[in-house]
């Protein structure tokens, strides 16, 4: 303890360094700025709550960071609600929405220009064609015919969507002859490419069966009226749909094995767990066991969770598992997990020790206490402050009256704080909310998340999207004070981001920094495909090394600091084993 | 306070509080002091609540309101106390902490009242707080076992492993056996990577509790992590989620306040249909120690007291019922049976 004491007080004092030079300029005190309102990303979440406590309307929703239009920059696309319940309309919505809201999905096109420092958004659903009327949830990003514009995929209370990005500016539904849609419930979903044909496959967490002309009623502890848990439903099977590259997918959830078991779903992320270079697949599912898919490269996964040590927590009880992320916290070169969980458990952190085996080690590097007051949802690795240590995200929001504790007038009263958690050289976590700004001060029902670098100034920002409340731009005042380096991993003819691709950054007498090219993760989230190296004060020219799915290795030399390559598969010298 | 002073003559009207302004601090009674300092118990919103839970908070409140001004300092502060319990019982959190913040002001020689606002900061997630609160009870109360249990366990959530393991090992001090210690300093020898360790003391946790099948996962993590594929996968699929069951009588006083008195007054009933009467007296008593009023509990215990033959004691509890319902043709029928009734050696262990 006293060691990591010590530690924490050495991390502390690198962020206090850090935010002494960016308040330098007199207009950043803090790790990150809330720039909603000035950058004109001006959505607020409608949950549609008529005081029937439907436990929909406090399950939604995610967010997206994408480069819909291909400009180099990345966009937004946020979820929304409107009024659930039977017979019910705006007239018995206890919070109405702003009048002229449209309650539907939004996209946000970038418009921020290179040579102004301000950032600028403008509402382009109307234009995209994109239609998101459904009660939304989640929404993952990919290309999913290697045309080069990312596509979207959007889960929802209800029917999911399949939007194509046509690469002119508008997206066309084509869930119907894609043949991926789920009338159930559905919160995040997840692209990869899980038999290595180049095309990416799509996996579905799915939630539980709710039935909205019958809701249960439920009631708490105090036995006031409450919202349900989920142990209230039965959970429904996710589903698993394969690629055929003509536009169209095959439903192989049956064949592959993952309706064998299976939870109420809300994470989802997949990456290589277990080292073969094959990518898998974790479902973290809401107070029942979790499931770690291990794919057999044959069409089929196997559940290897419980013997990894991952399917439920350090005790061997199953934990209401929200959101969920995989990185390589620790720098030893393969996927540890991160997952957030309800009020009085703590989030779990899984160590992996290379092979896909795991162990809970949440406790030991000062992440469990913490968690402890809080019912998390979306979480993020990301490098803050660049200085190649992947520090996390957690954000925040109750998901019963019975939570507040405190007696209050608030009729909606789960907003929490988010949370920021700096990494010590993989072997500590200190929470650092408190320096991290004003935006960490807000107490809103945060649900989803994701990162990117919305501004290409070389540090990682965050979009939070609040139930019922207002979507939160953070931009980063910090991280671009330190080296970086960024690369798109990309295919040969430099078209799109090859997901579950490995990336090593390569040091002179320090182990490599591993990343992987993903959009998943978090919760119900999407997150720029972009890997962004923190350098700290290293400057010279680097040397990267891409392992491509299936295990080629190329590598590339002399990348200039301080800006984003374009890595083409093909373009850099092979590796031989 | 103001009675002798304004019976006092127009002189002493005006020295007396002049003096008393000036020398407030020393002339102020201590309980003045504290009862100032006391926090006010937000008042939970009845409506939201069942019927059931309703009548018992309301019982529950009233009790404590018509007590509250003649009782001396201590006494209120138990009765702050019994209020607090009642509110974490029915998991009214915020309710339940300042009645028991006030009761630790108030009585600060009682090992209960940090002792279940630990329990609170346990809920709230303040685990620190927590540990701080159990250490106080356990300066007061050592001895209790319990405490110790808890106080391990919050230690070991928050990572402090070698207090824990004390607090483990003074648990099986004593109370020897006990399973959750046990088990928990196989956890924390799973923490340390001492697997060997870790199953030697799942496996013994086991053998005294078989039906505290969650820590066969425990139990499998360290076989699999000492690369013993085969008994891992053994105990990962013998694990469930029973805990090992640890006691303490605080915590089931406490639970006993969401049932209600009435719960355990018919409890008692059936214990003594069965002719179980001692059973039937410690169920009775507890009803009483929840509702200190409950005529149905006062009218069983003298009643099953006089069954037992002890005609003294079932006198006093008779005697309790009739000063709170004089004209109740059933007590006084009972006190005409006690009359009669032969006298017969008391029995101590009651």
């Amino acid at each position: 303890m006293k060691k990591f004491r010590v530690g924490n007080a050495v991390i502390a004092a690198a962020f206090f360094c850090l935010l002494s030079a960016a308040s330098a300029d007199e207009t950043s005190e803090a790790l990150f700025i809330e720039a909603s309102e000035t950058s004109r990303l001006n959505f607020a979440h409608f949950n549609g709550m008529s005081g029937e406590l439907y436990l929909p309307e406090i399950m939604g929703a995610g967010v997206a960071f994408f480069d819909f239009d291909r400009d180099g920059d990345l966009d937004i696309y946020l979820l929304q609600g409107h009024m659930i319940g039977p017979g019910k309309t705006l007239s018995d919505a206890m919070m109405p929405p702003k009048k002229g809201t449209v309650l539907m999905d939004r996209l946000f096109r970038n418009d921020s220009s290179p040579r102004k420092s301000r950032l600028r958004f403008t509402d382009v659903t109307d234009k995209s064609g994109i239609r998101g009327g459904g009660y939304g949830m989640g929404v993952a990003a990919g290309d999913i015919n290697n045309d080069g514009w990312t596509d979207l995929y959007i889960s929802n209370f209800g029917h999911n969507q399949l939007w194509l990005n046509n690469g002119d500016g508008t997206f066309k539904d084509i869930t119907d002859k894609a043949g991926v849609d789920d009338p159930r419930w559905s919160v995040s979903a997840a692209f990869a490419d899980i038999n290595q044909d180049g095309w990416l496959d799509l996996y579905v967490g799915n939630y539980v069966a709710y039935d909205m002309e019958n809701p249960k009623p439920c009631r708490s502890a105090t036995t006031a009226r409450d919202y349900c848990g989920p142990q209230a439903f039965e959970p429904i099977p996710d589903r698993l749909f394969l690629n055929r590259g003509n536009g169209s997918f095959a439903d192989i959830s049956q064949t592959s094995g993952i309706t064998e078991v299976f939870g109420g779903a809300l994470g989802v992320i997949a990456a290589d767990f277990d080292g073969d270079h094959w990518p898998d697949i974790y479902v973290a599912n809401d107070g029942m066991a979790n499931q770690l898919w291990i794919n057999q490269k044959d069409g089929t996964f196997e559940d290897t969770a419980p013997l990894a040590g991952v399917s439920v927590n350090r005790y061997g009880m199953p934990e209401a598992s929200m959101g969920v992320d995989a990185a390589d916290f620790d720098g030893d070169g393969d996927e540890d997990l991160f997952m957030t969980h309800l009020v009085r458990e703590t989030n779990t952190l899984y160590v992996n020790d290379g092979t896909g085996w795991f162990d809970d080690k949440t406790a030991e590097v000062g992440l469990g206490v913490a968690s402890v007051p809080y019912s998390s949802f979306g979480t993020a690795w990301l490098d803050i402050d660049n200085d190649g240590w992947l520090d996390l995200l957690s954000v925040n929001g109750a998901v019963t009256l019975f939570e507040s504790h405190e007696p209050t007038d608030n009729i909606f009263p789960l907003d929490r704080r988010n949370q920021l958690f700096a990494n010590d050289h993989g072997k500590a976590f200190i929470e650092i909310s408190d320096l991290a700004g004003d935006a960490f001060k807000l107490s809103e029902v945060s649900r989803g998340a994701a990162i990117g670098d919305i501004d290409n100034d070389g540090d990682i920002d965050i979009v939070i999207s609040n139930n019922n409340g207002p979507a939160r731009l953070l931009v980063n005042q910090v991280g671009n004070k330190n080296a970086w380096l960024g690369v798109g991993v990309l295919d040969a003819a430099g078209k799109y981001h090859v997901i579950s691709s490995k990336v090593a950054l390569i040091r002179e007498n320090e182990e490599p920094l591993w990343r992987r090219v993903h959009t998943d993760g978090s919760y119900g989230s999407a997150s720029d495909p972009r890997i962004l190296f923190g350098l700290g004060g290293s400057r010279g020219p680097q040397t990267v090394e891409v392992t491509w799915p299936g295990g080629e290795r190329e590598r590339w030399s002399g990348l200039v600091t301080n800006r984003y390559h374009k890595l083409r598969r093909g373009s850099g010298i092979r590796i031989s084993e | 306070m103001n009675g002798p002073i304004q019976s006092r003559d127009l002189l002493l009207i005006r020295i007396v509080p002049v003096l008393v302004l000036a020398c407030w601090p020393v002339f102020l009674p201590a309980q003045a002091e504290t009862v100032s300092q006391l926090l006010p118990v937000p008042e939970p919103d009845l409506q939201q609540l069942q019927p059931a839970t309703q009548a018992k908070l309301r019982h529950a409140q009233d009790y404590f309101h018509d007590q509250k001004s003649s009782l001396d300092e201590k006494s209120l502060g138990r009765a702050y106390g019994k209020l607090g319990m009642v509110y974490q019982a029915l998991q009214l959190q915020a309710a339940a902490k300042a009645a028991y913040s006030n009761a630790i002001m108030l009585d600060p020689d009682a090992a209960q009242w940090p002792f279940y606002l630990a329990i609170y900061n346990e809920e709230v997630g303040d685990l620190a707080e927590s540990a701080r609160l159990y250490s106080d009870s356990l300066k007061i109360a050592p001895q209790m076992a319990g405490t110790w249990l808890r106080l391990a366990e919050v230690l070991l959530e928050v990572g402090d492993l070698v207090n824990a393991e004390n607090a483990y090992r003074r648990t099986l001090s004593l109370e020897r056996g006990q399973v959750a210690a046990i088990a928990g300093l196989g956890t924390i020898a799973l923490r340390r990577d001492q697997y060997r360790n870790a199953i030697n003391a799942f496996e013994a946790a086991l053998r005294i509790q078989p039906e505290a099948t969650q820590l066969h996962y425990r139990l499998a993590m360290a076989y699999r992590n000492l690369g013993d594929r085969g008994k891992a996968t053994l105990h990962l699929g013998k694990s469930g989620k029973r805990i090992p069951s640890s006691f303490h009588p605080w915590i089931e006083l406490m639970k006993a306040r969401e049932k209600g008195a009435a719960y355990y007054v018919r409890v008692g009933r059936n214990a003594a249909a069965s002719g179980d009467y001692r059973r039937a007296m410690a169920v009775y008593g507890l009803a009483l120690e929840i509702d200190p009023e409950n005529l149905a509990a006062l009218y069983n215990l003298a009643a099953t007291s006089l069954l037992m033959g002890h005609r003294q004691r079932a006198s006093a509890y008779l005697d309790q019922a009739l000063a709170l319902a004089p004209d109740d043709r059933r007590f006084l029928d009972l006190a005409e049976r006690i009359r009669q009734a032969p006298d017969i050696e008391e029995d101590p262990t009651l």
